[in-house]
């Protein structure tokens, strides 16, 4: 009941007075925007990455850069775009390294020597690495955004874009073929 | 029906954003029998993780709280980007001073006496009684005499 109560007001705050109040050098003030926005940033690296640790390092490492650039802020600018904007490509940044691991561990299995003494490490890692959502995993990682995006956020296609760094028409079509892709997906699930 | 398997062939045979933007546009967002094909944003929502599947904040905030902290502590120690810049153009114009230096303003070094080279007593060869003689040369301190002694080679 209490939680539900502060987090009416938490979210009545105004962002950019707690950005200013951090910038005067109130530090506690950047707890309340973090409080504000974790589920939300944790929901949408979690739908990105699919992986619970990796999601939650990913929005420290978010959270991190948001409070080291506060003063870069451009106050015209809406704080939770920026801050999803920020995330994506920490979660980019987390896919390639994910990525560059993935072609490690599939390099040292093409080479039979090393094949037995790395096996064991390879399957751990693939199996905490893979996306746990079955039907997400056939999305890109920009689909997924732009999916989440939309659906939970109600963000339109030139939020998106902004977020994605893209033009409004290319978020359309990232959230168009993610929206098909599920459709199939989930029709194929229920058959 | 046909008109729409053939539009949606097009939308994959030519992947240009601004060519599938604009068949979306213009047909599969108004087309009945396409919207049936793409997920409704309640269909998405079942399948995507939300905020209140997530646990409470303070561990969180905490875990941010400590790595900002650190973040603080290696700022306070770490080089400004400027004094790295002043430290660069000081090692610069050092070096610059220094083969300047070398190359342009060093002259040979001078004798003790302070005289020039062509100023400098200098014996080539001494014969004595038409045979080579050895020389032996001696200069008195604080005196500018210099006295020559040879000797026959026996």
């Amino acid at each position: 009941m209490g939680r539900n109560n502060s987090r009416k007001v938490n979210s009545m705050v105004d962002d950019k007075q707690l950005i200013r109040s951090c910038l005067q050098g109130e530090k506690e003030e950047f707890r309340k925007l973090v409080e504000k926005y974790w589920g939300k940033t944790i929901a949408m690296a979690i739908n990105v990455l699919g992986n619970r640790e990796d999601a939650e390092d990913v929005c420290q490492e978010a959270f991190l850069q948001v409070y080291s650039h506060l003063a870069e802020f451009d106050f015209k600018m809406n704080f939770q775009k920026w801050l999803y904007s920020i995330l994506y490509k920490r979660c980019l940044d987390n896919l390639r390294k994910r990525r560059r691991l993935i072609n490690f561990f599939n390099k040292l299995k093409k080479e039979k020597k090393s094949l037995l003494r790395f096996k064991v490490n390879v399957n751990s890692a693939s199996s905490s690495l893979f996306l746990t959502h079955r039907i997400l995993k056939k999305l890109s990682p920009k689909e997924r955004t732009a999916l989440f995006l939309w659906a939970r956020e109600g963000f339109t296609s030139s939020e998106i874009g902004a977020v994605l760094k893209c033009s409004a028409p290319t978020a359309r079509v990232h959230l168009f073929k993610a929206r098909k892709k599920i459709k199939a997906a989930l029709e194929r699930e229920n058959a | 029906m046909l008109k729409c398997k053939l539009i949606n062939v097009l939308f994959y045979i030519f992947p240009l954003k601004i060519w599938q933007d604009f068949l979306f546009r213009s047909h599969f967002e108004h087309c009945l029998s396409c919207q049936q094909k793409i997920a409704s944003r309640e269909e998405a929502k079942t399948i995507l993780a939300e905020e209140s599947q997530t646990e409470n904040s303070d561990r969180f905030w905490l875990t941010i709280k400590t790595k900002l902290a650190q973040t603080e502590k290696k700022a306070k120690f770490a080089f400004r980007p400027w004094l790295k810049w002043a430290a660069a153009a000081a090692l610069g114009t050092g070096v610059t001073i220094a083969i300047v230096w070398l190359f342009f303003l060093q002259t040979p070094a001078e004798n003790s006496s302070g005289k020039s080279p062509t100023q400098r007593f200098k014996i080539n060869y001494l014969k004595v009684e038409n045979k080579p003689a050895q020389a032996f040369i001696y200069k008195p301190q604080d005196s500018s005499m210099i006295i020559v002694w040879a000797e026959k080679n026996i």
